[in-house]
């Protein structure tokens, strides 16, 4: 059971429209990219479908049951798991115990024994199984992105948010990340990947949502975004303008994409 | 790699047991000690205390080392739990007499009602981290201090209460002494069940969310953390064990009575303290801090120093507590910082420099002043007034020794590796001090009466007049100085850490990327 909607939902910090008036469903295992400007709410929503905010007006319902109001460890147990934009590690755990968190808190009666083994396989994924006694503080920055990926997977969680994955990322580490993405959507898991990285976003999702101004823009199939207007405008062909004039479409944007970096 | 892990496992087993080992043999130990010949009631009530305290700051670990909430509330759960056991037994409640409320009663009531109140003030608490916490909480335990010293009718006011007593065998000499080792064993026995009580919490799936509380609320509730639940949970239970370890020591078990003085900041602090000293992280480390602090506390009560001087305590305790850890604090501090300049720096000038002579000038200077003026502007405690300053003159002098002695040592000693040579540092201030005080011993008893006439200092010989027992405290305030500075996670954090075996799941870790390093990240690309 995996279905996350979202219905006119907004956010506002003082007067400071974060959001504004987003409607989006999420159905089934899909890869989703989510981009647009700083500042444009991507985060701000990500708080709000994690139940870490709650918005000001609209309703979230996830598996059909309304998340306004609900706490953030609810919206975690109903199977919607979420990294950080700047990792953030229990310091002063271990690696293991890190990871035996999500999965105590989802699965109460599963014995310790039990947890570790599956934990100690997903270290052995993310290739940090070496890492499992290591105190959380002591980890690299990489290494603090792939522990956060790890927990979520100890969470099981039907809808994944990765805030900005890639962010001072290693390509070797980025490729390590690349796999995670690829082995939970074949698990059956929807991805919702926020990143500023534009050769990742068009290479993994199937699917492209834009924000600008807190508002939804665009929302399809990453080709047909790609050559959007307005997508263009607000986002993909601000960084060079005197490119705009002579190209558009899907060569600006990957000019765009990689003047972005 | 799998050789590794069964060496660790044969490793862990072996730690475990020697550390089973040493809490049996303390266990035996301490029951048997009543028993001792030659221990005398004083020293029962002594560990007896000790034991009290280690509840106190074990419980207070917990809270704050393992749960993240750094409360200065335990004091006032006590207070609330042993005044309800105590109104309870004496007045009853409405129509039930106070004859059905036994002490076992008296103290159960009195622990649900701390229970109950911890539920609320953790619920208040919900949104408060850190710094407010701490407010809040001084807050909390003032406010209940202030009622109980209004409510005199009710209280009994500063006078404190009376709790009926847990142990009561007639008043025969005999069943004194009776009465005495049952309240040992009482609070042996309360100990050793709220510690293994708090290592199963702690080592639970409770603990476990307690601690990812304690790193990151947020991060934690996105992992599916209830923080609400366990932020009121780790109150209540901690409440609830300080309640009734509280009216039970009370009820002349530990203390005749209760009295607001109990709740004073500085006994929260103390407790705070111990734990911190042994290790906040550990319940069993904080224990044994506060335990050894408190036992370190009396017998320097009972060892007298050699020099005397004369100066009203009962006035000036508490200022001169504050004003000698301050200087005390301040004196390391250079020394600190002075160590860290020279151990770095080329320079290595053996004499004090004209700037540092300057301001030893300056702050005589500006202490005598206020020696003569302070005291001519009161009316009242002036002689107190004038020796306060008079000890801060000498230690003004004695900062300056001790740091141009350092200074010198700097240089002879900028060879060593740190750690040894903060510790060659630590043993020669150590030593210096008693230095000290045998030179004053020995001039003293070439001159029987000794007085500066300027400063106004009267030292003489064999007068006990100099109170070591607050001393103690500015001891006190230098261990913990020194233990943040070096070791900011409690003395016996190397210790826990060895029997939990993080040195082997290191050395492991290590072990295991070399293994790695040779021929795993091929691998990696490959995939």
């Amino acid at each position: 059971m995996l279905h996350l909607e979202l219905h006119d939902v907004s956010k506002n910090f003082g007067g400071n429209l974060a959001v504004d008036n987003v409607t989006l469903t999420v159905d089934g295992p899909q890869l989703i990219g989510m981009i647009g400007p700083n500042g444009a709410g991507k985060t701000t929503l990500a708080n709000l479908m994690s139940g870490m905010l709650n918005p000001s007006r609209g309703t979230i319902s996830l598996n059909g049951r309304s998340i306004n109001g609900r706490p953030a460890y609810e919206v975690a147990r109903a199977g919607l798991g979420r990294t950080f934009q700047v990792t953030r590690a229990l310091r002063r755990m271990t690696v293991l115990e890190n990871m035996l968190v999500p999965a105590w808190a989802r699965y109460p009666n599963d014995s310790k024994a039990q947890i570790e083994e599956r934990a100690r396989e997903v270290l052995d994924f993310l290739t940090m199984s070496h890492l499992a006694q290591e105190y959380g503080r002591a980890l690299s920055g990489g290494q603090q992105k792939l522990l956060e990926l790890a927990r979520l997977l100890m969470l099981d969680p039907n809808i994944i948010i990765l805030d900005e994955p890639f962010a001072g990322v290693h390509p070797r580490l980025q490729q390590t990340i690349y796999a995670y993405i690829d082995r939970v959507y074949k698990d059956g898991k929807a991805v919702l990947l926020i990143s500023h990285d534009m050769d990742a976003v068009f290479e993994l999702s199937q699917r492209l949502l834009v924000l600008n101004f807190g508002a939804l823009i665009a929302d399809g199939e990453p080709e047909a975004v790609r050559s959007d207007p307005a997508v263009i405008e607000a986002y993909l062909g601000e960084d060079d303008e005197e490119d705009a004039a002579q190209a558009s479409g899907a060569d600006n944007a990957n000019g765009a994409g990689g003047a972005d970096r | 790699m799998a050789v590794i892990r069964a060496e660790t496992t044969d490793i862990h087993a072996r730690r475990r047991f020697l550390g089973f080992a040493i809490l049996a043999a303390l266990a035996i130990f301490f029951v048997t000690f009543p028993q001792i010949s030659g221990v005398n009631p004083y020293q029962k009530t002594v560990v007896l205390s000790g034991f009290f305290w280690a509840i106190m700051s074990a419980s207070w670990a917990l809270l704050a080392g393992v749960a993240g909430q750094f409360s200065f509330a335990h004091m006032g759960f006590v207070a609330i739990a042993s005044y309800t056991a105590g109104m309870l037994s004496r007045d009853g409640f409405f129509s039930i007499s106070s004859s059905f409320f036994s002490p076992v009663v008296a103290i159960f009531i009195g622990g649900v009602v701390a229970g109950i109140v911890g539920v609320i003030v953790g619920w208040l608490l919900l949104r408060l981290r850190s710094s407010y916490l701490a407010l809040f909480t001084i807050a909390f335990s003032e406010i209940i201090r202030k009622v109980i010293v209004a409510e005199e009718p009710i209280t009994g006011g500063m006078n404190g209460l009376s709790l009926r007593p847990l142990f009561d065998f007639g008043g025969s000499p005999e069943a004194r002494i009776l009465e005495r080792d049952a309240s040992y064993y009482m609070m042996f026995i309360l100990l050793v069940i709220s510690l293994i009580l708090m290592y199963l919490l702690a080592n639970s799936r409770v603990g476990l969310f307690l601690r990812a509380m304690r790193e990151d609320e947020d991060a934690a509730a996105a992992l599916g953390v209830n923080i609400v639940r366990y932020k009121i949970f780790i109150f209540t239970f901690t409440a609830i064990l300080v309640g009734i370890t509280g009216s039970i020591y009370f009820s002349d078990v530990g203390a005749e009575r209760i009295s607001p003085d109990a709740l004073r900041l500085l006994s929260t602090s103390l407790l705070i303290t111990y734990a911190v000293l042994g290790g906040m992280e550990s319940m069993l480390a904080a224990a044994a801090g506060a335990f050894v602090s408190r036992l370190l506390l009396e017998v320097f009560r009972e060892i007298p120093l050699p020099f005397a001087i004369q100066l009203d305590y009962d006035v000036f305790s508490l200022v001169f507590l504050g004003a000698s850890v301050l200087i005390m604090a301040f004196v390391m501090r250079v020394a600190l910082r002075l160590s860290q300049r020279y151990f770095e720096a080329e320079k290595r000038a053996l004499n004090p420099t004209p700037l540092q002579v300057g301001a030893l000038v300056v702050t005589l200077v500006i202490i005598g002043i206020l020696r003569f003026l302070v005291p001519a502007v009161l009316t009242t405690a002036t002689d107190s007034v004038a020796r306060f300053f008079d000890i801060l003159l000498i230690l003004a002098v004695a900062t300056f020794a001790i740091q141009q002695s350092l200074r010198f040592l700097h240089v002879r000693l900028a060879h060593l590796s740190r750690p040894r040579y903060y510790g060659v540092l630590i043993l020669l201030f150590i030593g210096l001090l008693v230095l000290l005080v045998l030179f004053l011993n020995a001039l003293l008893a070439e001159q029987s009466e000794w007085s500066f006439p300027v400063v106004g200092i009267h030292l003489s010989h064999g007068a006990s007049a100099f109170e070591p027992g607050f001393w103690r405290y500015a001891v006190f305030g230098i261990v913990m100085i020194l233990t943040l500075r070096f070791m900011r996670n409690g003395l016996l954090y190397p210790v826990m850490q060895w029997f939990q075996g993080r040195d082997v799941a290191m050395q492991e870790t290590v072990a295991i990327r070399r293994v790695r390093s040779d021929d795993d990240f091929g691998d990696e690309e490959a995939t």
